[in-house]
């Protein structure tokens, strides 16, 4: 087992390695109750299309959530959630673009939960009646999404920003999808993409980590896994070009909101790898639209706005940045969001303060452990590994640093999205 | 944890150390009766006081400040325990251990008091810029609720239910509540506020806490009132024949909703026996009989949702679906209603909702917000701590929770219909 120091925040995570490829982070915090295993597999929604040995396989969007719903039946009579019932665990699942994500949440006996988290992911029991059985409940599902104005909004956000990349599309797949999804493809992406060395463990809170790996490995080296195919995701090609750049819908919003996408391919800002683009564009967006900044300060005051949030997210290729606005006042805040997007600014005295807060949040993100566990896969999934250093490669961002990839970054590929509450269709 | 009060005449503060957190959370909070007129201006007024004050004029000021004490954080917040209204300000912040920084604690434990005790005021009413940056919010908040289905089924059921019943009242009022309202008038309130609701500061954390007393103490002063905590305790009149009500809405799902009242139940069948009774209905998840039911063995939802509102001593299940499954699932949750009365599930079924509630509270002890919000309520209420929960559930039998059934009775049956343009399943 191998002790990853976490360099100045006096941290450890522990890890290891299965023969059969799995690999298991660990982080313990003897003061709590509680444990909180996740298993994820590196498959997700916008994995429709993949390719085994040249051969290019096409599934109907919604099977990676589809297969999570069902994945739950150990057998005929048996689901995971009646184990985990009786050991007193709280046991759930999400699907995302990249991945999906099992867990079990309890607070005795770790290594017999996690290793059963294991067994129920692992375990390839399938059949017509589970397949028919979930449809109805996953089409409600993607009901209650297409009621909810907020996932309504984001995908026709993203569907607006991109041209081919599947992530305009809903997880759940749309209604005609979910009603496609057969047996077959279940097993089919389940024998393809569900093998130890395309998942990773990530445990956190009160155990003993030895104890642990080695109920792991014991659980692991007893199954009997196909040889991995090394599945490829076909990523289709991505033009530089905004698909829409101004559109306005209808939906059930009560104010109406607009939404700004910048679309930055990542070829333009060479030389900074995904970590240093997600920081270093925080500290832009938080010194020029954060709570302490002047622009969100006037436009408040101005009444042009109730509230606005942004986020920033990197798809593949490219960097998106999104502001969602809660205003009346469309051309106005257009204007001045373009006018405010082509001037960015960073006063040194700003960009110190928020480097204070730096110490805060790095030793603050090691308290809860559901936090850690997401943190931890998250670096996994965006950087393939643990960041040990962290807090030196933050500290090490200078502020020249930040004017240089200032001036680098072409933010010129615009979307704006309009959406206006029901009422005004009349 | 070592808990420990601290009697300052006109409030109390209330401590409990323990290392087992990296922040410091401390709430202060002014407690009044249930008002239908009040709890609309009190949730402006906490949302304004912590927007500016005298020495931070914009709320930009304030997170400049927050910024300099390590990325504190500091808000107002209002809420609504049956007959209870609190209005609450925040702070969490880093412990001390962490900082060097010279009257790092003293700073950040001062900071909520100098926000609260100099609000920006001239001529006897709130600064208008910020109020009315404040009132955009608040009407947006209110309307906001049309968004989400299941929220607004729940309200409108509790009005259906009975709209003059504490229960139903919203703590932010309507539009109309809110165009009331005046600078003038709010300072008004912020009088009454201070000076005639009863307060508690509670604080959770590892760091010194006679020393943080001792800063509250010098920080806040001249409070002269203090008046008898009210009780919590809604009375919900029982109907002899449920209510029916349905009304159309533009989601594409049918919400459902059922109001049960539950009469005759003595303090600890409330705060322990109909727990474990809930958990094996509803609110354990996709092992319990209104789950099992509905979605597993009929297909006809993604979740449906239990909710124990014990001093209302309303249940209430909501579930939505496509609209021709409505009936369906009405019967359905009136059969679970009924073997649950019948005591139609096993003991081993029992122990195993026990044990489940007993990891649920010992995983909510790793929360600094659930320690805390126990302890709140074990002072305004008696509610035991989370220790003695645990052993209570040890003794609860399955004749309890036959006990608990039996004193359900259905009240309400409100739909929200859905426009209907689904295809179904």
């Amino acid at each position: 087992m191998k002790e990853i120091n976490l360099k100045g925040l006096n941290e450890t995570i522990y890890y290891d390695e299965c023969n059969n490829g799995l690999k298991v982070y660990m982080w313990v915090n003897k003061k709590v109750n509680s444990f909180y295993g996740t298993l994820s597999v590196k498959y997700g929604s916008i994995y429709n299309e993949f390719i085994v040995n040249n051969h290019k396989y096409k599934t109907p969007r919604g099977v990676a959530h589809f297969l999570e719903h069902v994945k739950f039946n150990e057998d005929k009579d048996t689901t995971a959630h009646d184990f985990f019932f009786k050991t007193g665990c709280d046991t759930n699942a999400f699907t995302t673009f990249h991945y999906t994500n099992y867990q079990v949440f309890g607070s005795e006996d770790a290594p017999k939960n996690v290793v059963h988290l294991l067994d129920f992911v692992q375990n390839d029991y399938f059949s017509k009646q589970i397949v028919n059985n979930e449809k109805g409940i996953i089409i409600e599902e993607a009901n209650m999404g297409e009621d909810d104005p907020y996932t309504v909004m984001l995908f026709k956000h993203l569907d607006n920003i991109f041209n081919n990349y599947e992530h305009k599309y809903a997880i759940t797949g749309k209604k005609d999808d979910i009603k496609a999804i057969t047996l077959e493809d279940i097993k089919l992406v389940f024998n393809t993409f569900y093998h130890p060395e395309n998942m990773f463990l990530v445990v956190t809170g009160n155990f003993n980590p030895y104890e642990l790996m080695e109920e792991i490995k014991e659980n692991q080296d007893n199954k009997k896994f196909k040889k991995y195919k090394n599945p490829k995701r076909v990523i289709k090609k991505e033009s530089k070009e905004i698909a829409k750049e101004y559109e306005e819908i209808n939906i059930n919003v009560t104010n109406r909101k607009i939404k700004i996408g910048i679309k930055v391919p990542k070829k333009t800002i060479k030389g900074y790898d995904d970590l240093h683009i997600r920081i270093m564009l925080q500290y832009l967006l938080m010194a020029n639209f954060g709570q302490t900044s002047d622009f969100r300060d006037e436009l408040l005051e101005k009444e042009l706005i109730n509230d606005f949030y942004f986020n920033r997210e990197i798809f593949d290729d490219y960097v998106v940045i999104t502001f969602t606005i809660d205003s009346k006042y469309k051309n106005e805040i257009i204007d001045l969001f373009n006018k405010k997007i082509d001037n960015l600014t960073l006063s040194k005295e700003t960009f110190e303060r928020m480097k204070k807060c730096l110490l805060a949040s790095l030793i603050l993100n090691y308290e809860d452990v559901e936090e850690v566990n997401s943190m931890i896969q998250s670096e996994i999934l965006s950087y393939g590994d643990i960041i040990d250093n962290i807090k030196e490669i933050e500290e090490n961002i200078t502020y020249e640093d930040m004017l240089k990839f200032m001036k680098e970054l072409d933010l010129s590929k615009r979307s704006i999205l309009i959406l206006n509450p029901i009422e005004e269709d009349k | 944890m070592e808990y420990k009060k601290f009697d300052c005449n006109s409030y109390n503060i209330h401590t409990i150390k323990t290392d087992k957190f990296k922040t410091v959370r401390m709430e202060i909070i002014f407690s009044r009766e249930v008002d239908k007129k009040e709890m609309p201006i009190f949730s402006f007024l906490s949302d304004l006081l912590t927007d500016c004050s005298k020495d931070y004029e914009r709320r930009k000021d304030i997170a400049i400040r927050l910024e300099e004490l390590y990325k504190a954080t500091f808000y107002g917040t209002t809420s609504k325990v049956g007959n209870l209204f609190t209005i609450s300000f925040i702070m969490d912040f880093i412990a001390p251990e962490y900082i060097k920084e010279k009257n790092y604690l003293e700073n950040v434990v001062a900071f909520p008091f100098t926000i609260l005790n100099h609000p920006r005021v001239k001529n006897n009413e709130f600064d208008l810029t910020n109020f009315n940056i404040v009132k955009r919010r608040m009407l947006e908040n209110i309307v906001s609720i049309k968004e989400s289905s299941d929220r607004y089924a729940l309200v409108n059921s509790l009005d259906a239910m009975d709209n003059n019943s504490a229960t139903a009242y919203k703590v932010l009022g309507t539009k109309e509540d809110i165009d009331n309202i005046t600078p003038s008038k709010l300072y008004d309130y912020y009088h009454t506020l201070i000076n005639s609701s009863n307060c508690d500061i509670f604080i959770i954390g590892n760091a010194n806490m006679d020393e943080i007393a001792n800063i509250i103490k010098d920080n806040f002063k001249n409070r002269v009132i203090k008046l008898k905590r009210p009780s919590l305790l809604v009375n919900n009149s029982v109907r002899k024949k449920p209510l029916v009500k349905e009304e159309k809405s533009k989601f594409i799902q049918s919400t459902l909703v059922m109001i049960y009242n539950i009469k005759g139940l003595d303090k600890k069948e409330k705060n322990i026996d109909f727990h474990v009774f809930n958990y094996i209905l509803g609110s354990g998840g996709i092992s319990s009989k209104l789950y099992q039911k509905l979605r597993n063995d009929n297909s006809l939802c993604y979740g449906v949702r239990s909710m124990y509102l014990k001093n209302d001593e309303l249940l209430i299940i909501e579930v939505s679906l496509d609209n021709k499954n409505v009936l369906l699932a009405e019967k359905l949750i009136k059969k679970c209603i009924k073997e649950m009365q019948d005591g139609k599930y096993t003991e081993e079924l029992v122990e195993d909702a026990k044990k489940n509630l007993i990891f649920s509270l010992k995983i909510n002890s790793d929360n600094n917000v659930s320690v805390l919000s126990n302890y709140v309520f074990h002072i305004f209420d008696n509610l035991p701590l989370l220790e003695e929960r645990c052993e209570m559930l040890k003794q609860v039998t399955k004749d309890n929770l036959i006990k608990c059934g039996k004193a359900l009775n259905l009240n309400t049956i409100y739909v929200q219909k859905g426009s209907d343009n689904s295809e179904g399943n």
